[in-house]
């Protein structure tokens, strides 16, 4: 997943993506796609979460 | 004779390689600066929001708001971006139209990063996504003290990655059949951004309810004041401020590979354009809905709202008015903020903001007034013939636009009411959202406590 270039005069040759993994059909994109979602996935896990314990509190009267 | 030509035609070219660079960076900027410019309608939307909060609740407003902007922005990079340009033939798209979306907005493709050949895309999505930021925090606001987080960040992501952008790719877009079809008109997005965030906010109201205390057993309403007028008045004028970065990027700068002409701006739809036109007409519409707005109400939340209420009834046609014209738009769209305000009341809709009016009614009203004062102009960039501006095709367009919010909006809150992750606890409620809730505090030396009849 890292540099498939070793110059930037490479890069700027390509006219292309240089970002990790880019052009060497790692399908590292889907990778990193996935996960951002599962981060927010889990952020919307962890919230509901919370606010559900918040308001558990509140209706027990703590 | 020939080796000076020869030098002149290698200066000649250097000199055209030099201005295609520097266009090329001057368009890369101009969409670049959009951006910082429109996170201010965010700065603006925050302050209003927390400022029309009662001190209980004021964080949790504020961090809802925060949490709209930044869902939608990784949701803007997933799916929107690639719904503008997939979406453009109807409810169904073609597989040409389908291609377009993978050339242009695949996020698991390379232009979708660092691409040192392509200065376009990345600036063009930023300033869409925050166009997506904006539906968001219209809707934000009218929900406010009663919402759960994650019920709102999943309405948000509705509508700022795919209601909105539907709208955006129908209506907005010289391919979108809104345009093609019905020569529809919305250079400045009252419909498709505020009309379609305003309606669908009213959606998702009528599932959620009104505020605890809102409403007396008789069915009349009592005012909540938020903690903090000078904060709304201040969030107001900053997303004005906003504004001029919202349609700045409603512009397609010329002389680039992608651009309509070679030395002229034009809008979205290839019609001409100039920067100027749009001073003339955002400055007046604003003047004209802050004076009308003075003069029915003395109210100064209603003026700030009138200054809004006054650029985006003038939105849609801002390319095309008279600067009068414009002033007299948006002194007409502050008149009928209160009445419709005071509607949605009657119908016992608690809009904590008035962005149902605001921006649903006065969006409707934006595109409405192209369709009665900008008749037979060209809809697109082309050769005679081609459709040109109607008052059925802006009254189709207003009525697409409002059901393309409102229906969303319903039907996501009712699923999301059925599982109970719409509306906060009652206890929760009554004690306020931020002692219950959120880890730290707004006033921690103390301000003087709003007494509500809630209260």
């Amino acid at each position: 997943m890292g540099s498939i270039f070793d110059t930037w005069n490479d890069v700027v040759a390509s006219g292309g993506a240089y970002y990790p993994g880019a052009g060497g059909g790692s399908g590292s994109e889907w990778t990193w796609v996935i996960i951002s979602i599962a981060i927010c996935l889990l952020a919307l896990w962890m919230g509901a979460k919370h606010e559900t314990d918040a308001f558990n509190r509140a209706e027990n009267g703590n | 004779m020939e080796e000076q030509l020869a030098i002149l035609a290698a200066q000649v070219a250097d000199l055209q390689a030099a201005a295609a660079v520097t266009n090329t960076m001057f368009a890369e900027a101009y969409y670049y600066i959009t951006i910082p410019l429109m996170i201010l309608i965010h700065v603006g939307f925050l302050g209003y929001e927390m400022g029309a909060t009662r001190q209980k609740n004021v964080l949790a407003s504020g961090v809802k708001n925060i949490l709209a902007f930044a869902f939608c922005v990784p949701g803007f990079y997933w799916i929107g971006w690639f719904v503008y340009w997939a979406w453009t033939p109807g409810l169904i798209p073609t597989a040409e139209s389908w291609q377009t979306g993978l050339d242009f907005a695949n996020p698991v493709g390379e232009v979708m990063g660092p691409y040192i050949g392509d200065n376009a895309t990345g600036v063009f999505w930023g300033a869409f996504t925050m166009f997506a930021a904006t539906t968001a925090s219209i809707m934000s606001g009218a929900v406010i003290e009663r919402i759960r987080i994650v019920g709102f960040v999943i309405l948000a992501f509705v509508l700022g990655s795919i209601a909105w952008v539907v709208a955006a790719a129908w209506g907005w877009s010289a391919a979108g059949w809104l345009v093609t079809d019905w020569g529809y008109h919305d250079f400045g997005a009252a419909g498709l951004v505020h009309a379609v965030a305003g309606f669908f906010a009213l959606g998702i109201l009528i599932n959620l309810g009104p505020r605890i205390g809102k409403f007396n057993p008789d069915g009349t309403a009592n005012h909540l004041a938020g903690h903090s007028l000078p904060i709304v008045l201040i969030g107001l004028m900053l997303i004005i401020a906003g504004f001029w970065g919202f349609l700045m990027a409603c512009v397609i700068v010329p002389g680039e590979g992608w651009s309509w002409f070679s030395g002229t701006m034009a809008t979205i739809y290839g019609t001409p354009i100039t920067l100027s036109a749009l001073a003339f007409n955002i400055l007046m519409g604003f003047a004209g809905g802050i004076i009308a707005a003075w003069a029915l109400t003395r109210d100064p939340f209603w003026m700030m709202s009138g200054a809004l209420g006054g650029i985006i009834s003038c939105a849609s046609g801002l390319d095309l008015w008279h600067p009068a014209q414009a002033f007299a738009i948006g002194a007409t769209g502050a008149a009928l903020m209160r009445p419709s305000y005071r509607l949605l009341e009657k119908w016992g809709i608690d809009d904590a903001v008035g962005a149902v009016t605001i921006h649903g009614t006065l969006g409707i009203w934006g595109v409405m007034a192209v369709g009665i004062f900008a008749i037979g102009y060209p809809a697109l960039q082309g050769d005679p013939g081609v459709i040109t501006i109607s008052f059925q095709g802006q009254l189709v367009g207003a009525i697409v636009m409002l059901l393309l919010g409102l229906v969303p909006g319903y039907v996501v809150s009712w699923i999301l009411h059925r599982f109970g992750l719409l509306r906060v606890a009652e206890a929760a409620e009554l004690a306020g959202l931020d002692p219950t809730k959120v880890p730290s505090q707004a006033y921690p030396e103390g301000i003087a406590p709003s007494a509500m009849p809630a209260e």
